[in-house]
């Protein structure tokens, strides 16, 4: 399914381009972000802390008991690790929206859908994606016009 | 190639079509199964207490003779931020059942080494004695240092039984207790007794709440993708008509 888009939705398209790069910068840099704060919490159980009983930003360390509960986490401020994870979360529907959207306007195989939706998953890919797709994107745009 | 613009239904029902509506169905299910599987967690203890108990009405009482010659210390136990240690003291009831009891908090070490020597020479009264206390939940054992085997890195009352009765097989209650401040006096000042906190019905992890939503999302997602998929090909088809009108 190598068809060109529609004409007249070429400004829509330039838009929806620049949300798609947007996006895939925030995912792709919050995405490394993460991988460090899980990274952390994997390998010596602790969260990223903000503004509980150790000062404004501290490392939370923890252990897990018997039922998997995690014990010895400060009762007040917030786990940054699981907001971050929480907001990535949320970046990423943002970005497949963009995705999808591109995808649908520029008449793109459906592999390529895939793809650029794993960009917002495997570290670093999203950079890659934005940097092809965008290329691709604009190649297309001028056949148009 | 009819010249009838195909619809929605005569496209959806070829084979094709059928196959990739059951393809993004399984994928829908699998991320429902992992939404399901977030919101189990969503509801399930993430509970930040070390000690928790589920109301203040389950202080229990119960007759018991101790056991001082079945005493233990057990490491990193926080109160009041700071970390300590429990000293544990073994009990039976009138039906030799055992009932391991957490006796107070210590902050350091040597302190509480010292205290378990004096209660293990103590001598104790061959009676049964009103104890009261909180019941809380046996840990996960913990391998202890050969050094030092009375000191134990968590209440695990499965391995306290063995440690009890290295030989015979005992019956012990499926909770230990936490000593109220009310119960038996253990003169010391260092001995603290353990502030048991009140968890209020169930806390909520917002982490799996919120991927729970993002997996409903996806989830329904995948089919709206199998219907637009179906939408381009009859785009295409109804162009690939006209085409051939002309």
């Amino acid at each position: 399914m190598t068809s060109t888009p529609q004409s007249l939705q070429v400004a829509t398209i330039r838009g929806v381009l620049k949300y798609f790069k947007a996006t895939s910068y925030i995912t792709g840099i919050f995405l490394l972000v993460i991988m460090v704060l899980w990274g952390i919490r994997l390998s010596v159980h602790a969260d990223f802390w903000l503004g509980g009983p150790n000062g404004l930003l501290s490392l939370a360390y923890y252990s897990v008991d018997a039922n998997g509960t995690k014990v010895g986490l400060p009762d007040s401020g917030l786990d940054l690790t699981s907001v971050s994870l929480i907001v990535h979360g949320w970046l990423y529907v943002a970005y497949l929206f963009g995705d999808f959207r591109l995808w649908t306007l520029m008449r793109w195989s459906f592999g390529r859908f895939l793809l650029i939706a794993l960009g917002g998953v495997v570290p670093l890919l999203s950079f890659f994606t934005e940097h092809h797709f965008a290329k691709v994107a604009e190649a297309d745009l001028k056949k148009v016009v | 190639m009819s010249n009838k613009a195909p619809n929605f239904f005569r496209v959806a029902t070829r084979p094709k079509w059928i196959g990739a509506l059951l393809l993004s169905l399984m994928v829908a299910a699998i991320f429902a199964g992992l939404g399901q599987w977030q919101l189990d967690r969503a509801f399930t203890k993430d509970d930040p207490k070390t000690n928790t108990s589920n109301s203040a009405a389950n202080l229990v009482e119960k007759h018991l003779m101790l056991d001082p010659q079945h005493t233990y210390i057990v490491d990193g136990r926080l109160q009041n931020g700071i970390t300590g240690y429990w000293i544990l003291m073994n009990a039976r009831d009138e039906n030799s059942v055992s009932t391991t009891l957490a006796l107070g908090w210590v902050e350091k070490l040597e302190v509480a080494e010292d205290l378990r020597m004096n209660f293990m020479k103590l001598v104790q009264a061959e009676a049964f004695l009103p104890v009261s206390g909180y019941p809380l939940l046996s840990e996960a054992p913990q391998a202890v240092d050969s050094e030092k085997p009375y000191l134990l890195h968590s209440v695990s009352l499965a391995q306290l039984i063995n440690l009890y009765s290295p030989e015979v097989a005992i019956e012990t209650a499926p909770k230990f207790l936490a000593l109220s401040a009310k119960s038996v006096q253990f003169s010391s000042e260092s001995l603290k007794p353990i502030e048991v906190t009140y968890r209020e019905g169930e806390k909520i992890n917002w982490l799996s709440a919120f991927y729970f939503l993002e997996w409903t999302l996806f989830a329904g997602f995948a089919v709206f993708l199998w219907w637009r998929l179906v939408k381009d090909e009859i785009i295409r088809l109804t162009a690939e008509a006209e085409a051939d009108k002309r």
